[in-house]
């Protein structure tokens, strides 16, 4: 990550400091609020406290800027775990994630889309 | 005397020349809380005997004041004038799902405040008591209807936690769906939603848009259902110690439990929730008397 206050939060995540990850995510401001590795950061600690719900929103508005295949990963693995299998598939296959996230956050209305 | 002054709708009026955005999303929200909550603030008063007055020049010295109001950073000088104008003042603060401001110089005006959607900082909080949103105006219990519907869901689904509650439970008949694409439009009207509830075993509740109450909680309790709420953050333990609620981390926990649980097991949770709706509110309405007049 290009930021040294992200890194800190990964270290944190990394080493199961989750409460740690937690609170110094909770004291960045509102400059990070479209930073995709902070929004992954942020769904990342949710689903380790298992706020399923609260990670994969954090995670779609991650992917509206910036496309990348950790946050794709992540989302699969926690549609894996609440037991939407087919849509963890979807996900997962490089060929079908574009169009599976754009159909579901077409049914999301409160997603923010930029 | 105890008086009540219903303030949600008399926000400042947005200059017709030149509204400003947020004076008229006010505005909006003080005519929607006084729709909608008006009968459930008055049960939580019910043990108070209060007189309703629509102007402050009703007011005298010896009275004890109730406001309630849904945007009251708005009407500081207002409030600091009531203060001064009567023995005591309460404010019963409805709104304020996202919480953002620091309405703390506003509360201290107040000789004890109520309000809805709780935060971190107001659990035991001193001056500061969370009450539920409650349930609309209008939402009741038919009790000569027999349960037909296992499950249903009335709303938006915004996010992914009500996507995924849609997707677990779509296979579990019967059931009653009734899906908005925006918050309160073409929302059925509270008749036709008190014969739905009032037909339904089950109600999950997902959290709301910013906060995890919603209506659907209380109006779930109110129609003799049972409730199944989203366990994030732990705020319904947090603010209901030992509720008899239904807790999931995801929705397809709920699912065996809805398709699987005998009449008997549905039978003894709904009474357990009944039982413990029908005592919190006793208590509730207990306490607010004995605030208001210690």
């Amino acid at each position: 990550m290009k930021d040294s206050k992200l890194d800190k939060i990964e270290i944190f995540i990394k080493e199961q400091k989750i409460s740690e990850a937690q609170f110094e995510l909770s004291k960045l401001g509102k400059e990070y609020e479209k930073n995709p590795d902070y929004l992954f950061l942020r769904g990342k600690v949710f689903y380790l406290n298992r706020l399923y719900y609260a990670a994969i929103d954090a995670l779609l508005i991650a992917l509206e800027f910036e496309k990348n295949n950790k946050i794709y990963n992540l989302i699969a693995e926690i549609y894996g775990v609440i037991g939407n299998n087919e849509l963890k598939k979807k996900i997962m296959d490089l060929n079908l994630r574009s169009e599976a996230i754009k159909s579901l956050k077409e049914q999301l209305y409160g997603i923010y889309r930029k | 005397m105890i008086k009540l002054l219903w303030n949600t709708e008399y926000q400042n009026l947005p200059d017709p020349n030149n509204p400003t955005k947020q004076d008229l999303v006010d505005n909006k929200w003080g005519i929607y809380h006084k729709k909608n909550s008006d009968r459930w603030i008055f049960n939580i008063l019910k043990n108070v005997k209060f007189n309703i007055i629509d102007d402050e020049k009703k007011l005298k010295k010896e009275d004890i004041l109730i406001i309630v109001d849904s945007s009251p950073e708005k009407k500081k000088e207002f409030y600091i004038k009531l203060k001064l104008a009567c023995n005591k003042i309460f404010l019963i603060h409805l709104g304020d799902e996202s919480g953002i401001l620091d309405l703390s110089s506003i509360y201290d005006g107040f000789n004890f405040v109520w309000r809805s959607f709780c935060l971190r900082r107001f659990f035991d909080n001193k001056k500061v008591k969370c009450i539920p949103i409650g349930y609309k105006s209008g939402v009741h219990l038919n009790k000569e209807i027999k349960k037909k519907y296992k499950w249903s869901f009335i709303g938006t689904p915004h996010r992914s936690s009500r996507h995924d509650l849609l997707f677990q439970l779509s296979q579990i008949k019967p059931s009653f769906c009734h899906i908005t694409k925006k918050f309160n439009e073409k929302i059925i009207d509270s008749l036709e939603m008190s014969k739905v509830l009032s037909s339904t075993e089950f109600i999950p509740c997902p959290n709301g848009f910013f906060h995890p109450e919603t209506y659907r909680l209380y109006e779930a309790l109110e129609c003799g259902c049972i409730p199944i709420v989203e366990n994030a953050f732990q705020y319904y333990d947090r603010l209901f110690p030992n509720n008899p609620f239904i807790k999931v981390d995801k929705w397809i926990d709920a699912k065996s439990i809805i398709k699987d649980w005998n009449e008997e097991q549905i039978n003894k949770k709904r009474k357990e929730c009944q039982l413990w709706w029908h005592k919190y509110q006793k208590q509730l309405q207990e306490d607010i008397l004995n605030t208001i007049t210690l």
